[in-house]
Formats: C-alpha cells, sequence, structure tokens
C-alpha cells in the first residue's frame, strides 16, 4: 500500500492514445448490441462479440464478407441506401428493419450507422450498432392486446397513483362514470366519491400501501351527471421492477340493477311471508269467530236456561279475548317501520310461533324452546320476524309427519362484541350434503314448485343488515335426520347499519 | 261433526242436534273412524287441518266405507289449496264451506247435500 503514494493511481484513466483505444476495444467487445464496421463498398471489417451473439456467425467467418450477407433479399434494397447516406456523411439512428441470422432465422433490429471519417476527415466506411428487438416487440405486443382487452371491457377499469390521482381510464370507465379520459386523467378519484364516503378512499390507500388487495367491495360512485352508481371495485396494487407498490388498478362494475333486482326479490318475499302468515293468522282468528258465532245463536234460542245463556256468552268472550290476542300479536308485525327498536327477541320467536301454532299442530310437530336471552336487543322487528316465519316454515316442511322443532336464544360472548345466538333445529327429513352450499343461494329450492328458493336467502340477507350471521349444517341419515339454522344477532348490529347507511342505499 | 277446535266442535254439534240431526262428536280424525261403524254416518261434517289425519283424508275414507256418505268440508285456512287439490287428482271433489259461517248458513248447507 505504500507504494501506491510514488506510483500513478489505478483509478485514473489512461489518456494516451493508446489507453483510449484499449479502453474503446474493451467498451465494443463487452457490448450486448452488435457493433460492426463496413467500409463504403458494404465490406465488414470488424465484428464484436455481441455481433457474434445475436447473428450467429464468429469474427473469422465475416470479417471480409459483405454487409449483405445479414440482410434478406427482399430488403438489399436498404444497403443502397444505407451506404448513399454514410457516402454523403449523415447518421442513421434507430432505423427499425429485418436482419437474418446465420441459421436463417430472420429478426426485427433496430440498427444505429455512423460514418466513419479517417485523420483528413474523408469518409472512409461506417460503424453499425445493431439491438436485436424481439423481445421488445413481443412486449409492445402483450402491451398492446392488453391495452386493446382493458378497452374492450364492460368494465371501467382505472388506474391511480399512490396520492389518488387517475393515471388511466378504460371506455368502460366513460360509460360508467360519464367523464372522458382527457378530463378525469390527472384528477382526483375523489372526484368518484360521494361526499359522505371520502373515508373510504384513505382504508382503500392504506391498505394498498400495505400492498393488499381488495376485493369485490361494494359501494357507491357518483357519475359526471351527479348520480348514484352501485358497484362493486376489485383494487389491486400496482409495483414497479423493484416490487414497490406505486399505484394501483381499479376495476368497478356497475351492480345497479343486480342491486335492484335483489331489492325486488326482498320485497316479492316479503309479500310471500306476509301471505303465508296471513293465512296462518286467518286459521286463528277464523275457529274463534265460528265458535261465536255459534255461541251467540245457541244463547238466543228460547228454551235454553239463563244459566246456559250466562255459560255460552263467557265461553264467547274468552273465545273473542284469543282472537284479540292474535290480532295484538300478529298486526303488530305490519306497523313495522323499519326503523330498529328494543325487543327480546324470543317475544319476536313467540309471535312467530303463535301464528304457526295451528300449522305446527297440524302437522304433529312438538316445540321446545329455551330462551336464555334476558337482554333487549336493538332490530328492525319486522325483518327478524320475517327471517324467523321463513327459517321456521322451512322446518315445518321438512316435518311432514312430525317431529320436534327445538328452539334455544343464548347470549353469547364474543371478542369482537357480545350477541344473540338463535338456534333452530328440527328433527325433518335434513338437506343432502350437495345441496348444502346452494341454500342460500337465490331461487335454490328443495321443494319443487312449492318453494320460491328465495326464502333462506332473503334470511341471509337480513340477518347481514343487522350485522350478524347465519349457517346452516344438516343430516339426510336416516333416524338421525335433521336440519340446525344458527343465528347471532349482535348487540350492535343494527345501529352501526344505520351509521353506514349511506353504502348499502 | 269433527274438529280440533272443540268448542267450535260442541257448539256445532248443539246446533245440528236443535236442527234435528243426530250428532256425534269427534276431535280428531282418526277417532272418527273408530267411532264410525258404531256410529253409521249419513253426513260428515269435518274440519280440514288436523293433527294426524286431516279432514280429506278422512273424507276420502270414510266414502269408501259408506258410499252414500255426504260430506261437507269446513276450513278456516286459505292454505289448504293443495290439500283439495291432491284428493282431486284421487278424484274426490268435496263441497267446502269457509269459516266463520253464520249457523243457520251451516245447517242450510247440509240440508241441501240430502237434496242433491
Amino acid at each position: 500500500m505504500t507504494q501506491s503514494k510514488t506510483g500513478t493511481k489505478p483509478d485514473r484513466p489512461d489518456l494516451s492514445i493508446e489507453g483510449i483505444r484499449n479502453f474503446l476495444a474493451a467498451i465494443i467487445a463487452s457490448s450486448d448490441d452488435a457493433i460492426i464496421s463496413k467500409d463504403l463498398n458494404g465490406i465488414i471489417n470488424s465484428w464484436n462479440d455481441g455481433a457474434r451473439r445475436i447473428f450467429g456467425y464468429e469474427a473469422e467467418e465475416m470479417v471480409g464478407q459483405p454487409i449483405l450477407r445479414l440482410i434478406p433479399i427482399e430488403l438489399h434494397h436498404e444497403e443502397d441506401f444505407i451506404l448513399s447516406k454514410i457516402r454523403s456523411g449523415e447518421r442513421i439512428d434507430h432505423f427499425e428493419t429485418t436482419r437474418m441470422k446465420k441459421d436463417g432465422e430472420k429478426f426485427p433490429i433496430s440498427v444505429t450507422i455512423s460514418p466513419i471519417k479517417d485523420e483528413s476527415g474523408k469518409i472512409i466506411g461506417a460503424s453499425k450498432i445493431a439491438r436485436d428487438i424481439s423481445e421488445r416487440r413481443r412486449l409492445d405486443e402483450s402491451r398492446y392486446r392488453l391495452a386493446a382487452i382493458v378497452d374492450s371491457a364492460d368494465d371501467a377499469i382505472i388506474s391511480k397513483n399512490l396520492d389518488g390521482i387517475i393515471t388511466s381510464w378504460n371506455n368502460g370507465a366513460r360509460r360508467l362514470f360519464g367523464y372522458e379520459q382527457e378530463e378525469i386523467v390527472g384528477q382526483s378519484i375523489l372526484t368518484l366519491i360521494p361526499d359522505n364516503l371520502r373515508h373510504e378512499e384513505e382504508e382503500i390507500l392504506r391498505r394498498l400501501r400495505a400492498g393488499d388487495n381488495i376485493e369485490h367491495y361494494q359501494t357507491t360512485r357518483i357519475s359526471k351527471q351527479g348520480e348514484i352508481r352501485e358497484v362493486s371495485i376489485t383494487v389491486s396494487p400496482i409495483r414497479n421492477a423493484k416490487g414497490e407498490v406505486i399505484g394501483a388498478s381499479k376495476i368497478a362494475r356497475d351492480v345497479s340493477n343486480q342491486k335492484k333486482v335483489e331489492r325486488l326479490a326482498i320485497e316479492a318475499e316479503k309479500i310471500a311471508t306476509t301471505g303465508r302468515m296471513a293465512a296462518a293468522i286467518a286459521h286463528e282468528i277464523n275457529n274463534p269467530l265460528a265458535s261465536v258465532l255459534n255461541l251467540i245463536f245457541l244463547a238466543r234460542q228460547p228454551d235454553v236456561s239463563n244459566q246456559e245463556i250466562r255459560d255460552y256468552l263467557e265461553t264467547a268472550e274468552s273465545e273473542l279475548e284469543r282472537v284479540s290476542h292474535i290480532a295484538r300479536q300478529t298486526l303488530g308485525y305490519y306497523r313495522d317501520t323499519g326503523k330498529p327498536s328494543e325487543v327480546h327477541l324470543k317475544d319476536l320467536m313467540e309471535n312467530v310461533l303463535s301464528v304457526y301454532r295451528s300449522k305446527l299442530l297440524a302437522h304433529d310437530i312438538a316445540v321446545e324452546s329455551r330462551f336464555t336471552d334476558l337482554r333487549k336487543i336493538r332490530v328492525r322487528t319486522g325483518e327478524v320476524v320475517q327471517i324467523f316465519s321463513n327459517v321456521i316454515c322451512n322446518a315445518i316442511d321438512s316435518m311432514p309427519h312430525g317431529g320436534t322443532l327445538l328452539i334455544r336464544t343464548a347470549r353469547i360472548v364474543r371478542t369482537e362484541g357480545d350477541a344473540i345466538q338463535v338456534v333452530i333445529n328440527d328433527t325433518g327429513s335434513g338437506i343432502a350434503r350437495e345441496h348444502l352450499d346452494k341454500v342460500f343461494e337465490p331461487f335454490f329450492t328443495t321443494k319443487g314448485n312449492l318453494g320460491t328458493g328465495i326464502g333462506l336467502w332473503v334470511a341471509k340477507q337480513l340477518v347481514e343488515r343487522h350485522g350478524g350471521q347465519i349457517s346452516v349444517s344438516s343430516s339426510t341419515d336416516r333416524g338421525d335426520s335433521g336440519t340446525i339454522v344458527t343465528m347471532t344477532f349482535p348487540f350492535r348490529g343494527a345501529e352501526d347499519e344505520e351509521a353506514g347507511s349511506g353504502r348499502e342505499r | 261433526m269433527v274438529d280440533d277446535e272443540r268448542i267450535l266442535a260442541d257448539t256445532t254439534a248443539a246446533i245440528l242436534r236443535r236442527a234435528g240431526f243426530e250428532t256425534m262428536v269427534t276431535y280428531d280424525g282418526l277417532s272418527a273412524l273408530d267411532n264410525a261403524a258404531s256410529f253409521n254416518p249419513d253426513y260428515l261434517l269435518t274440519d280440514i287441518m288436523m293433527p294426524v289425519m286431516n279432514g280429506v283424508e278422512l273424507a276420502v275414507t270414510l266414502t269408501k266405507m259408506y258410499p252414500a256418505l255426504r260430506i261437507l268440508l269446513f276450513s278456516g285456512q286459505a292454505g289448504i289449496a293443495n290439500i283439495l287439490e291432491k284428493s282431486r287428482q284421487m278424484g274426490f271433489e268435496f263441497p267446502l264451506l269457509a269459516k266463520p259461517v253464520h249457523p243457520m248458513n251451516l245447517v242450510e248447507s247440509l240440508k241441501a247435500l240430502r237434496e242433491n
């Protein structure tokens, strides 16, 4: 090391002619590009390693040969053009054409050709730097293909950077949101987000920075015309070559129609449930009314004693009380305003059971209930009655030859917040394993023409609107068959939904 | 007279007796079948939705035992269309009276069966 003080510094460039020549020779030898020189007659006089790799010829094979060997016959005229340019001292930059390898394969190439001058400035030949661009062509093609797919997609496909600025916008986005690409690219994505949902964007950006995907997130966006669009969006991070997240691609699908159909189906099922319950209620009311008519008729007969008259009227009175009770319990459902109220779930369950009392009796179904939910819960009562009614009707239909309906309600303690769990367990025929996955799908039924196929689906929608969950397990084993429907209603569920109501509607 | 609503069954029977019918009351289909032999009925007035055996099944069974039996179904429920459809497919069609019905109309409906 002490020697270096007196010797030349090793990292200083050697600026002698010899040094520069060596330096250039090293660059040429190590270049990935083909570097070839030729004279003005088109005869090759140097051939580097890059040329060997790209064209497949060794230097010995090519030096002294005409450059035309590399040019497909149909393009030989190009060489005349190139040589004429060179002779007049012009340079040709990034000329894209086709050349031929030793094995005859033609491939796309980009060439830059410069004149070589001698010390007097006279042009004596040309240097040619050529790059194989087959790979770039392939990338270009796949990029164009992707662009075409993106543009013809029905979905809106948008990209944005991490500041939420829109960087690309396809035709689907134009159709869905009404903005032209020119007016929206460069604008903030917040342009599309309703004011009350702006917090969503922060959350989306936070998750993107962490590298997460967001899939099928249902929300609402707003079009240029100010119309609400119900969309399902999937957002994926875009990464650069180093793997860093630099933005996001966002695919938005218009689900307004789907939502409309879902809402109609829920409405239709509400009407159907109302119809089913009305039929059951009619039975409960018509029987005592028929008795009352009979009792009054008997009391009016001339030959009955005062004691008999009193007995008839007393019985009539208690039958009328039965009617009033049913009316109070059942007609109350339809006063449901859709606003959550504080109730005991067991009361709602008992109301539903009283509606189906004679149906249960007629089918010889025993009801065992264990209600241990002592705390009131905030729910939309009409919806919960509908949920219970749908599940109990299924249970009754599955036990045409009698059975037991076990109903439990209990408070459960969970880390994510306490809830009331409702379990409805029948000893009916059960649901076949292959059908179990589908029971919550709309229009799936195992009841043939008798089922609408949306009872459980509606129940699921309504349970989820309360922030709860519903699940079904079932067995079709002989002697041990039956179905268990488990639902949870969190104490906070209905309130949460109120707060986030902008998302649902 | 068959109805699982006991008050309705009993009062209807009392009215029928006053109207001159000799009347036997049961509260379910199976006991109606059990007692039919000793009673030898001309008429059957029955509710439809009952435990164990519904009114239509009872009517179909008794018709086979007593071909001359005159039958009137009596129901307060709208959701019985499929039960009636089943009996219709088996070749049985029974007149149906909706509950509630005034006792006089009930008696007249039964008497009308005799005339047909």
